[in-house]
């Protein structure tokens, strides 16, 4: 166990005591390892036991108990509650319990692999396989159901739906014809103008009045085609987006419905 | 270890190596301070700061050392009251000891 990892198994089992200790608590553990040095970090690590011995310690200590029990031997600190956390002490009714709510204090025992609450856990595991039955039978339930709601309504749905496809799609054609009609009669308009205008000013020495007529016929044109580049502008800035993004959005919300109906 | 160190002994231990530093010293020295007397194991000197804190004979400070803060435990007026009351027991209680140690018939 590196010092990470012990430092996030005591955050883990100091979770029910108050912020300001479990913090205190925390950061001289943090520091002890920091000022320990990388090199000593595995023989501390070691000599602390365990993260379930040094949190005992921490709680024991915050409801005073640690005065009535034990004594510091030159081979450390020795207490029948937390003797070791190699050796099986059984019965530490008398360790601080009380902020995790009466069920869990009585059977508890120190094994090596640190605290041990049979009951609690067996209770938390029958709680949560429970939990997940109830979600499969009703995921089960629901599938069946829509089965059987498909099969019985799929000639209606089926009619509904062609038509539904059909008109959507005659939209859809709709829309991209008028889009490439704005374009093409934008560019039609335009070359119209330029090309008029030319022949216009080809023809305005031979004879004036036919030149004129189509120099006028050229600028109308001209004007048409910058009114069709608005248009395009707008039509391809702004429809056509908006028109793309709501038919996904469309689909996008069609699928997600589906999916969480299954 | 055939002698065990009670709290009270470990108080004045604690008080000793604490005051012996007078800008103060942090948890990893004084823990490795007290191992040169008596072999404590890493993890149990927490409950005793905490507890000489609590009973004002410590004091603690922080102090920012490579990017962190490191905190510093010092030792206050009435800790070194309680240490030099420590002082006098412990002389009177060792000496006792010591004289019926070496009195015995061996």
């Amino acid at each position: 166990m590196n010092r990470t990892e012990f430092m996030r198994e005591l955050e883990y089992l100091l979770q029910d005591i108050p912020e300001e200790e479990k913090e205190e608590a925390l950061s001289y553990y943090r520091d002890y390892l920091e000022d320990a040095g990388e090199e000593n970090e595995d023989a501390v690590i070691r000599e602390f036991g365990s993260p379930e011995r040094v949190a005992a310690i921490i709680r024991s200590d915050l409801n005073g108990s640690l005065e009535e029990g034990g004594a510091f031997t030159e081979s450390g600190y020795w207490d029948e509650r937390f003797r070791d956390p190699n050796y099986q002490v059984v019965e530490r009714k008398d360790l601080p319990e009380q902020q995790e709510g009466p069920q869990t204090s009585s059977q508890g025992t120190w094994q090596s692999g640190g605290y041990h609450d049979q009951s609690t856990r067996d209770r938390e595991r029958r709680r949560r396989q429970d939990a997940l039955d109830r979600t499969w039978f009703k995921r089960l339930l629901r599938v069946a159901l829509l089965l059987f709601v498909l099969s019985v309504l799929a000639p209606i749905l089926l009619g509904i739906g062609g038509t539904m496809m059909g008109t959507a799609a005659g939209i859809l054609g709709l829309i991209i014809a008028a889009a490439v009609l704005v374009g093409a009669l934008t560019i039609a308009a335009c070359i119209g103008a330029v090309v008029m205008l030319v022949i216009g000013i080809g023809f305005l020495a031979a004879s004036p009045w036919t030149g004129v007529l189509i120099l006028g016929i050229g600028v109308l044109l001209l004007g048409l085609g910058i009114f069709g580049i608005g248009c395009s502008a707008l039509f391809y800035g702004v429809f056509c987006p908006w028109c793309i993004r709501g038919i996904l959005d469309w689909i996008g919300r069609l699928l997600h419905r589906k999916e969480r109906r299954i | 270890m055939v002698f065990n160190t009670g709290a009270a002994l470990l108080d004045a231990i604690v008080l000793a190596v604490v005051s012996r530093d007078q800008q103060g010293t942090y948890g990893y020295k004084i823990t490795q301070d007290v191992r040169a007397a008596i072999d404590v194991s890493e993890s149990t000197l927490y409950p005793v700061l905490r507890r000489l804190l609590k009973e004002d004979c410590l004091e603690t400070y922080d102090l920012a050392i490579d990017g962190r803060n490191r905190r510093y435990y010092r030792i206050t007026e009435s800790g070194r009251l309680q240490l030099n009351l420590y002082r006098g027991e412990w002389r009177s209680y060792s000496e006792k000891i010591s004289r019926i140690l070496e009195e015995a018939g061996v």
